[in-house]
């Protein structure tokens, strides 16, 4: 009994001391692991693109303009005149715009137009484009290169568009065209909520007596200017403004083939050379596969040809068409892309 | 008479008064198309630009004299620049138009393909400030290709009346 005894304390002690001893291998009290989902809170472009444009006011047209040839408003001037302000009389070039009301309220007329502002509201820089056409009626005054020249016996106008620094003249069924970047103001926007509890990125709030967004922007304006010879019989050309802006970074990757300039004046014994855009990605073409004048296939005749991005309408062509009663000519050019792409250029007496 | 004459006879008139009643309708309604379009007829034209003559001078001058100096307007254009179609006659997926809250005039727009400005090949609803157009569909649907296009934008008054325009390039791609 006493030994049975002894050996129930040794188990029951052996059992106290191992179980002390007994490690709890428990997992690592500094590691864990659970579950959960993320979600993503959404993203907002921040790539703004908003510009300020001028309008035409309806029964007008873009920088429209007077022209006295003779210089008859001078000429008659003095008391008949004495309600509005002119040019001096020896910087005068004979074109007037009509550009705001002085103190008196007199209206005030200038050889160049008001100034027309366009603001660029982006976050981004913005590639304008202004583009100003002239129309072609037969009897409309020549439009030349320059200012003609005092003793210049045609009747010869000269109207440019100005763009910052940059001058283009505007010919008869051609495109003046102006190009301009304006930056962009990243620092007048802000990420805020929408009542659709959506994020959108918006131009800051300015606080009552807070100081104004200020933004860039570029001007644009007309100047023009008539030789002293008699313009009797002779109308002066409309003028159409054509808008185009464009976000830089979002360029395409993939673009069709395309023609920039597609009126061009015909001249005897000249070829006309047409730079053509085969375009980009998998929209672009190789070449050109037809030039036509209606039906008449101009490549097979030795009319017209295609290499280096040039489309030529040959000189023997232009002489033909300028045989023709109409005062202008359609060339159609298919180019060789997967959706034949077709440009027309006209070609103008 | 007898009763069923006279009443044939009651019947025959009021017969002859629906015809007449329907035959002044239909007058009315020819009167007011005529009407409607003698006067889109006079559409306004723009004052053209003016040549001084000898023969003109005086009144070119009075003209210049009285002429009203409008401020120039400004638009917000808010817009996307170039419209990818799947096809010709799909709604895009990126094509959007919205008229700010800042603008002065309600507006809408037309879009022509730059080399035929005589047709549009979209007219647009109203877009009262503070509201966009999307998912745009063309009304005339245009083949596969790159399409240089021309959007006309009118402000317009209270009588939708066009007050100013604005004339901004667009592409329109069209995939198939």
């Amino acid at each position: 009994m006493r030994k049975m005894k002894k050996g129930v304390a040794l188990a029951l002690t052996a059992t106290m001391v191992l179980g002390s001893t007994v490690t709890a291998f428990a997992a690592d009290a500094n590691s864990g692991s659970t579950t959960g989902s993320g979600t993503s809170e959404g993203h907002v472009d921040k790539h703004v693109i908003n510009v300020e444009l001028p309008t035409v006011a309806e029964g007008s047209t873009p920088f429209a303009y007077t022209m006295d040839a003779e210089r008859l408003i001078q000429e008659t001037g003095g008391a008949k005149y004495e309600d509005a302000v002119f040019p001096i009389k020896d910087s005068d070039t004979g074109v007037y715009f009509l550009t705001g009301q002085n103190d008196d309220g007199k209206n005030t007329y200038a050889n160049t137009s008001e100034e027309l502002k366009v603001t660029s509201k982006s976050s981004a820089d913005v590639k304008l484009t202004v583009e100003v056409t002239a129309d072609s009626k037969d009897t409309d005054i020549a439009l030349v290169d320059a200012e003609p020249a005092d003793d210049a016996t045609d009747p010869q106008l000269y109207l440019a568009l100005k763009v910052g620094s940059t001058t283009k003249a505007i010919k008869k069924g051609e495109t003046a065209k102006a190009e301009v970047t304006i930056a962009g103001k990243d620092d007048n926007f802000e990420t805020t909520v929408n009542d659709e509890k959506k994020y959108v990125y918006t131009e800051k709030k300015v606080e009552d007596g807070g100081e104004a967004l200020t933004w860039n922007g570029e001007s644009i304006s007309l100047t023009g200017a008539v030789s002293k010879a008699s313009a009797k019989d002779l109308t002066a050309p409309e003028l159409t403004v054509t808008w185009k802006y464009e976000d830089p970074a979002a360029a395409p990757t993939e673009a069709a083939p395309s023609i920039a300039t597609t009126s061009y004046n015909m001249e005897a014994d000249t070829d006309i050379e047409i730079p053509v855009d085969l375009g980009t990605g998998d929209l672009k073409a190789t070449g050109v596969s037809s030039i036509k004048w209606g039906a008449v296939d101009l490549v097979s005749k030795s009319y017209a040809t295609y290499a280096d991005n040039t489309v030529t309408i040959k000189a023997n062509c232009v002489n033909v068409l300028l045989n023709k009663p109409d005062s202008s000519q359609t060339i159609t050019i298919t180019f060789d892309d997967a959706a034949s792409t077709v440009k027309t250029v006209t070609l103008n007496k | 008479m007898s009763g069923k004459s006279r009443g044939q006879a009651q019947e025959a008139g009021k017969k002859n008064r629906k015809i007449i009643i329907i035959g002044m309708i239909i007058i009315i309604a020819l009167l007011a198309v005529i009407v409607i379009l003698l006067l889109r007829g006079k559409e306004e034209k723009p004052d053209r630009n003016v040549v001084v003559t000898r023969d003109n001078v005086d009144e070119v001058v009075d003209n210049m004299l009285e002429k009203e100096y409008v401020e120039p307007g400004y638009y917000n254009a808010s817009m996307s620049n170039v419209w990818h179609f799947a096809t010709g006659d799909a709604a895009s997926e990126d094509a959007y138009v919205e008229n700010v809250g800042e603008n002065t005039h309600d507006v809408y727009f037309d879009v022509f393909l730059a080399d035929d400005e005589e047709k549009a090949i979209l007219e647009s609803p109203v877009l009262p400030r503070g509201s966009e157009l999307k998912e745009i569909t063309l009304d005339t649907p245009l083949d596969a290709g790159t399409h240089d296009c021309i959007m006309v934008y009118h402000l317009i008054d209270e009588d939708q009346n066009t007050v100013s325009t604005l004339r901004v390039g667009l592409t329109i791609i069209v995939e198939k």
